[in-house]
């Protein structure tokens, strides 16, 4: 609106003045020539002066119409609508001024051709559109912003905890990357490892790193030394491949550890030490306790021979319990070895029956024995088998009241031999019967008669069951007796032989050595029959199984006999030992044939075979072990 | 007959007393060496029979003095039985590893030792009274 009145006074204003300056000539002119009446002069100007304004009110009208047409226009191209045409025609600059923006219009339209493709309400927006979607975005962008600032707080608070979760760990945390070097460490590094955060970074880590929980050790920067916990993990450390090393400190945890192993071996050693030196007085005493006895300095009267077997006695319980002592220290530090042979069991029991039987016959106690009508020899160590029946039978006796019955007994089961002990005696209450085994135990067993033991007996006992691969119970009531009962395995030569194979070659491969099988066998057995007794046969494979084990003796080396005159014996040596091993054998064995006057009738066959050098199975290298096989290439 | 010469080598005095009254009951003759030095002076001078050798001994160890010993041709076929509180099975391995004939653990009985003797010296076999 404001434009149009603009021009319309500016053109009327352009018209006016020349209106106004021909009017002033007029009068000039006039003047000169004798003035006409004022009044026709001035009604004249008058008229001149309305038409002048109103010829230029109306140009400026036409004029403004056109350029209000072209305003029109431009905002509604301005709005996107490229489809507008402006229509002056008014035959001058105008019209042309409407043609050349109209060609402008179509060359924008041509230029824009995509965009029109847009969604129709963008084309088709306002002005006022404009605002609202400006308006819309901004509020938009605004929320994101506050998103932002948001995510930013959370991030920071996050990375705060993260931050004081490593920083304040016990534990040390630190980022090694693929080139060993550290990149980070967190204080309790500096603290466990004694070493500035200034002393990592950027340097080698030092300890290999595998994805393995391992103890390490930590050597400290300023000296002294310390155990650690290693685990390592993968990560990513600024955008690279990393490890996560955490270290959890355990040298507290482990000194108590070492502190409490060397207890114990201290306390293994004293006892060891303790009854050693215990032995020797109490052998002095026992000797000379025995000379008077036997009265070789001279006669003892009554009262002095009743008070000396009395001496005696606790000497001997003395003896008793230092021995026990000594066989516990020995099972706690895993140094009792057995030395099984094939044994009678039955003639070990009657042993033990003869040697208590002053005291059952004391007692007026019956005793049986019951073994199967054929008892095989049992693999087993014949003086700890002894000892165990001696400890079972000694407690029998021991809680039986006079009058009462024992009975040994020995029981063949499938796979085993199953060994009793049942005595008539006061029995154990059945709170106590999980106790017996137990060392040091020593319950409320007043009424039994004799000398308290020293509460090791039966934890011995039990030690020495297992350690021959047994099971040990008992089975009792009050006032009703006890029986204990246990279990040997059954062992054939050809199960023995196997198991010994089997343990050898594992403790070679432990400890990365060779192990090697013998096997010596009596040549043409069938003509060997014909011309030897059985029994001689035997005797002559028993004599030579004695030779080797007396040659072999204290090499940890075993030697096995089977009834069909086969001898086996492991030797812990490597190929070539085992060669020099089997001429020495050769020649001390031809030695006795010779001495024996056999040597015509009895010939050996050797065989060996070598782990891990000819086998590394039990089987195989039994196998190639046969006399005759040459253990290289069968 | 002459009798057999024994050579007892043990530190314990009153042990030495002992062992000697059973030995010189049994018929032998005893010789006493208090240490492995004597031990093996007196086992070269008067030629023994058989030595009864303890382990633990001042100056050379019982070990010590067998090896000493059996690696002499001259005194190498004098049986030794060796005689300790140590009832290990590594002392007894090592015992025999140096030569000895015999290994009797203390406390021991007069009358296992003097058996043991007896079938050392391929005499007759020793019968307890």
């Amino acid at each position: 609106m404001r434009l149009r009145f603009k021009i319309r006074y500016k053109l009327a204003f352009i018209f006016c003045l020349p209106a106004l300056l021909l009017i002033c000539v007029g009068e000039i002119i006039a003047s000169f020539w004798g003035y006409p009446p004022l009044g026709y002069i001035l009604l004249f100007s008058a008229i001149m002066f309305a038409f002048l304004l109103a010829m230029a009110f109306i140009s400026g009208g036409i004029l403004v119409k056109s350029i209000k047409k072209l305003h029109r226009a431009t905002e509604e191209i301005a709005s996107g609508n490229l489809d507008c045409r402006l229509n002056i025609q008014s035959g001058d600059e105008m019209e042309q001024l409407a043609d050349s923006f109209n060609d402008m219009i179509v060359a924008i339209k041509e230029k824009r051709g995509p965009i029109e493709e847009r969604p129709a309400t963008l084309g088709k927006a306002a002005p006022g559109r404009y605002q609202k979607i400006l308006q819309t975005s901004a509020k938009a962008t605004l929320n994101v912003l506050e998103d932002l600032v948001k995510v930013e707080d959370d991030l920071e608070l996050s990375q705060q905890s993260f931050h004081s979760i490593v920083e304040e760990s016990t534990d040390a945390i630190i980022i090694v990357d693929r080139n060993g070097f550290v990149r980070y460490v967190n204080p309790a590094a500096e603290t466990i490892f004694e070493r500035m955060k200034e002393d990592w970074m950027g340097h080698l880590f030092g300890t290999p790193l595998n994805h393995e929980r391992r103890e390490i050790d930590i050597s400290r920067l300023k000296g002294g030394r310390g155990t650690g916990e290693m685990t390592v993990t993968e990560t990513t450390w600024l955008g690279e491949k990393a490890d996560l090393v955490t270290v959890h400190d355990i040298t507290e945890r482990k000194i108590a550890e070492e502190k409490l192993i060397k207890l114990d071996q201290l306390k293994t050693d004293f006892v060891s030490t303790v009854s050693h030196e215990l032995r020797t007085p109490l052998t002095i005493m026992k000797e000379y306790a025995s000379i008077i006895s036997d009265e070789l300095p001279g006669k003892l009267n009554p009262g002095q021979r009743k008070y000396l077997s009395i001496i005696e006695g606790n000497i001997d319980r003395l003896s008793q319990i230092i021995e026990d002592l000594l066989d516990i220290s020995r099972i706690d530090a895993q140094k009792v070895v057995l030395k099984r042979e094939f044994v009678d069991l039955a003639s070990i029991i009657n042993d033990v029956v003869t040697q208590f039987k002053p005291k059952t016959d004391g007692k007026q106690i019956e005793f049986k024995t019951v073994f199967p009508a054929s008892l095989p020899p049992l693999y087993i160590d014949a003086d700890r088998i002894r000892q165990v029946f001696t400890n079972l039978i000694g407690n029998a006796i021991k809680f039986t009241p006079p009058n009462g019955k024992i009975i040994a007994e020995i029981i063949g089961k499938e796979m085993e031999f199953e060994c009793r002990v049942t005595d008539t005696g006061i029995g154990i209450a059945a709170e106590n019967l999980d106790k017996v085994f137990t060392r040091f135990e020593q319950f409320d067993r007043t009424e039994g008669s004799g000398a308290k033991g020293t509460g090791l007996g039966l934890a011995i006992t039990k030690a020495l069951i297992q350690l021959h691969h047994g099971r040990i119970w008992v089975e009792s009531a009050l006032n009703e007796g006890s029986k204990f009962i246990f279990t040997l395995p059954k062992y054939t030569p050809a199960t023995l032989l196997q198991e010994h194979v089997m343990n050898s070659m594992k403790e070679a491969a432990i400890s990365a050595s060779a192990m090697t099988l013998f096997n010596i066998s009596l040549a043409d057995p069938s003509k060997l029959k014909e011309e030897f007794s059985q029994e001689r046969l035997d005797s002559i494979l028993k004599e030579i199984e004695g030779l080797l084990r007396k040659s072999l003796r204290g090499r940890g080396d075993i030697v096995l006999r089977n009834s069909h005159g086969l001898l086996y014996f492991l030797v812990n040596c490597d190929k070539e030992n085992a060669l020099k091993v089997e001429s020495r054998l050769r020649q001390k064995l031809s030695d006795y044939l010779v001495g024996q006057g056999l040597a015509e009738k009895v010939k050996l066959h050797f065989g060996r075979a070598t782990y891990p050098d000819d086998a590394t199975s039990a089987e195989e290298l039994m196998k190639k072990a046969r006399p005759g096989v040459d253990p290289s290439k069968a | 007959m002459t009798k057999k010469k024994i050579l007892v080598v043990e530190d314990e005095a009153e042990l030495i007393g002992a062992i000697q009254i059973r030995l010189e009951q049994a018929g032998y003759e005893v010789l006493t060496a208090s240490d492995g030095q004597e031990a093996l002076e007196k086992a070269r001078t008067e030629n023994p029979d058989l030595i009864v050798l303890d382990l633990m001994l001042p100056k050379i160890d019982g070990y010590k003095v067998c090896r000493m010993l059996k690696f002499d041709e001259k005194y190498k076929k004098i049986p030794v039985v060796m005689l300790t509180a140590r009832a290990q099975e590594k002392d007894e391995n090592l015992g025999y590893e140096v030569g000895a004939n015999a290994f009797i653990t203390k406390p021991f009985k007069y009358q296992v030792l003097l058996a043991k003797i007896a079938e050392l010296l391929g005499g007759s076999v020793f019968k307890p009274l």
